[in-house]
């Protein structure tokens, strides 16, 4: 053990299976990670097909209905639209820090109180009884609720920088205090009349502008602030000095504190940044979806702040991958409940049987599994030893 | 107000927090040896809705055998732990990735399963009320008077009916006592044990374990495995010592409490007694002063557990404060032959 050489070889992968060398390459090639996101989806689809199979659906069948769902209609298009949009705000929230090697697991949190902080501009604007243009209520609850997110999100950031508390327990343990707030308020003192846990509807004023899309639903604003986020982040990664200075940070902190670069600046506002972004995903879903704060604007199953990190991750932290990353978990989401409601014959028994939509988080997680697989691959070398 | 300053709300709210502090206890003592094996595992609650899962169906399966349901559901909760492990140890993939993805998974698999069995075996989920653990006190007087042991029957009686203690204490099932006795037996093996020892020496550096021929990973595999066990066992408790059948997300949480309560208990297996009541305590007493009609919103009750982790998280920041107190050096960091 301790006598052997000291090579960069690593010992087998299972100690059962000694023939499976994993050797650590010098260099890691570039196509290869390149082509690692496209391979974890396909490889997701292969092993999601077990649990299917064994249920009892044609896996061919469910993946092309859930396929079909997504894209093979306007409507379906639209949805994916639709729900790309709080994906988006979500996994900016992680990938911004992710850049400074910081780990936002707050996303779901930051969205409840971006929610709130958009809640309260329009609930006092329904209060006032005033017939403010939606040209200054809209940019105002947007305000307010970026301010109260990147608030919330600035606790773990100043705690971070200053006393070097982990940021992954504190963001995690801050979305059940958020979840708890937003409770309070829907239950308390924001609570309708009519007795439900809820509020008011919003003023007409507080609505976001909604584009095109079908009767129900439409595609809103929070898209293109969405994607033009997106071009900004992309922007400041590659053209400033700060979006320069964060990747110093995150991919060596020895370097970057020799280098002068402030690491409490860093951290501070990359997390604080993230946290703003996440709660826009929570007023664009009061402000264009339910139109009003109720308990339950993040799916339970499903959760945007959670998936976010998994989006974030499939687009390896790239700000523009994060585009096609979200349009793949959004797909998901959408052909997911949308064959959640056709019959299927089991092909066992020929009965007619339902196909779960727990699936879809099944899938999610087998995509970023692969990567996972697949990030390993690029770094080591498998090769088979000659003799055991 | 009055009827809360009395010595039978205070003997309900102890025993809510005894009830509610053993499904915390279990994955908090597993997380404790995964952690100082130097493995972060946030998959706790995917671990623990897996083992609920498969804790109720093998039960039920089994005609309502609650033993075989709780040993059922801890070994799947081992296993499931295996993919972080496999992930984390083998793959050296980042341990907050892989503990989410799990959490998730155990998300999936489990509304997956449970859902399709739901509408193909409408009947598996029909309310079971006559199995799964009940008073154990009150168990051990039929068992007594049933081999002609009056005397002890009688005293299991006597101290089940005791003023206050009887009602805080004495009123539980079986698995709140296996919980205070697992406690120094975790004790013993992290502390007296070679093997405990071993744990910890992988945990604090592993560079040192590995010249001294201790296969690293091979222990790291083994904390994972024995804290997916426990935090198995501690999801298997809601369907068969609480609720009574299973329900989707019947944890609701409750695994992310057990990371916390981690730092709040300083990786000590005897403070992971005091840290999982004093939480349960705050949850019976929110429930308690709700019931009286008390007007403390719930929610600021509720909020709690997370605030003061966070508060003590602050107070252990610093390297230094976090090393006296027992935080594993090693924690959250693969292990790789020659730096990595």
């Amino acid at each position: 053990m301790a006598n052997q050489p000291e090579q960069a070889t690593k010992r087998s992968l299972f100690s059962s299976l000694p023939r499976i060398q994993m050797e650590k390459r010098t260099s890691v090639p570039k196509t290869f990670q390149a082509l690692v996101p496209f391979a974890s989806v396909l490889v997701a689809f292969i092993l999601g097909a077990i649990p299917l199979f064994f249920y009892g659906v044609n896996p061919i069948e469910a993946y092309s209905k859930l396929i079909q769902g997504a894209f093979g209609s306007y409507d379906g298009l639209i949805r994916v639209a639709i729900k790309m949009t709080p994906l988006l705000f979500t996994s900016l929230a992680v990938a911004i820090p992710l850049r400074a090697g910081l780990w936002n697991i707050g996303a779901e949190g930051q969205l409840h109180i971006g929610a709130v902080g958009a809640t309260w501009v329009a609930l006092m604007v329904l209060n006032s009884g005033s017939e403010m243009s939606s040209w200054v209520v809209v940019p105002l609850m947007i305000l307010a609720g970026a301010f109260f997110a990147g608030l919330f999100a600035f606790i773990p950031a100043i705690l971070r920088a200053k006393l070097n508390t982990n940021e992954i327990i504190t963001t995690l343990m801050l979305n059940y205090v958020a979840f708890d707030i937003m409770r309070f308020l829907v239950a308390g003192p924001w609570r309708t009349s009519t007795g439900n846990f809820q509020t008011e509807n919003f003023p007409p004023s507080a609505f976001f502008p909604e584009f095109f899309g079908t009767q129900i639903d439409k595609v809103h604003l929070g898209l293109p602030i969405a994607l033009i986020i997106v071009a900004v982040i992309y922007f400041i990664y590659v053209k400033t000095r700060i979006g320069y200075e964060a990747k110093v940070v995150g991919a060596n902190p020895q370097a970057a504190a020799v280098g002068g670069i402030s690491q409490v600046k860093v951290i501070v506002w990359t997390l604080t940044l993230g946290g703003a972004i996440g709660g826009l995903a929570g007023v664009g879903e009061v402000a264009a979806i339910q139109h009003k704060l109720i308990d339950g604007i993040s799916p339970t199953l499903n959760p945007f702040g959670y998936t976010g990190i998994a989006v974030a991750l499939l687009a390896k932290g790239h700000p523009l991958g994060l585009i096609p990353a979200t349009i793949t978990f959004s797909a998901l989401f959408v052909g997911g409940s949308s064959i959640q409601a056709l019959p299927f014959h089991s092909i066992y028994t020929g009965d007619t049987i339902q196909v779960p939509v727990a699936i879809v988080l099944v899938l999610e997680v087998l995509v970023i599994v692969s990567i996972i697989a697949g990030d390993y691959l690029s770094r080591y070398r498998m090769s088979w030893r000659r003799h055991g | 107000m009055d009827e809360i300053f009395t010595l039978s709300f205070l003997a309900s709210v102890l025993s809510g927090a005894i009830r509610l502090g053993t499904p915390l206890l279990f994955p908090t003592l597993g997380e404790i040896i995964c952690e100082r094996g130097g493995v972060l595992n946030l998959g706790i609650e995917g671990i623990m809705l897996v083992g609920s899962l498969a804790g109720y169906m093998a039960a039920f399966y089994a005609g309502g055998d609650a033993w075989f349901g709780m040993m059922v559901g801890a070994l799947a909760g081992g296993a499931f732990s295996l993919i972080h492990a496999f992930l984390t140890i083998s793959l050296k993939a980042n341990q907050v990735i892989s503990g989410v993805m799990l959490v998730l998974l155990g998300i999936g698999i489990t509304e997956f399963i449970g859902t399709a069995t739901k509408m193909s075996q409408q009947i598996l989920w029909t309310w079971k009320n006559n199995w799964g653990f009940k008073n154990f006190f009150k168990d051990l007087s039929i068992f007594f008077e049933d081999i002609n042991l009056i005397p002890l029957s009688e005293f299991a009686t006597w101290l089940q009916n005791v003023e206050f203690f009887g009602k805080a204490f004495f009123q539980h099932n079986v698995f709140v006592y296996i919980g205070w006795l697992v406690v120094p037996l975790v004790w013993v093996f992290l502390y007296k044990t070679r093997m405990g020892i071993t744990i910890t020496s992988v945990g604090e550096s592993p560079e040192t374990a590995d010249t001294l021929g201790i296969r690293v990973n091979r222990i790291r595999y083994l904390c994972v495995f024995l804290g997916g066990m426990f935090a198995g066992l501690g999801g298997a408790y809601f369907p068969l010592a609480w609720v009574g059948n299973w329900q989707s997300m019947i944890t609701a949480g409750r695994g992310w409490i057990a990371v916390a309560l981690v730092i709040f208990a300083f990786w000590k297996p005897q403070r992971a007694l005091l840290a999982a009541f004093l939480f349960g305590g705050m949850e019976a007493l929110q429930i308690n002063l709700q019931t009286k009609n008390v007007p403390i919103p719930s929610s600021f009750m509720h909020m709690l557990p997370y605030l003061s982790t966070i508060v003590v998280l602050v107070f252990l920041s610093g390297g230094r404060v976090l090393k006296r107190i027992g935080a594993p050096s090693a924690l959250g960091v693969p292990y790789e032959r020659g730096g990595g």
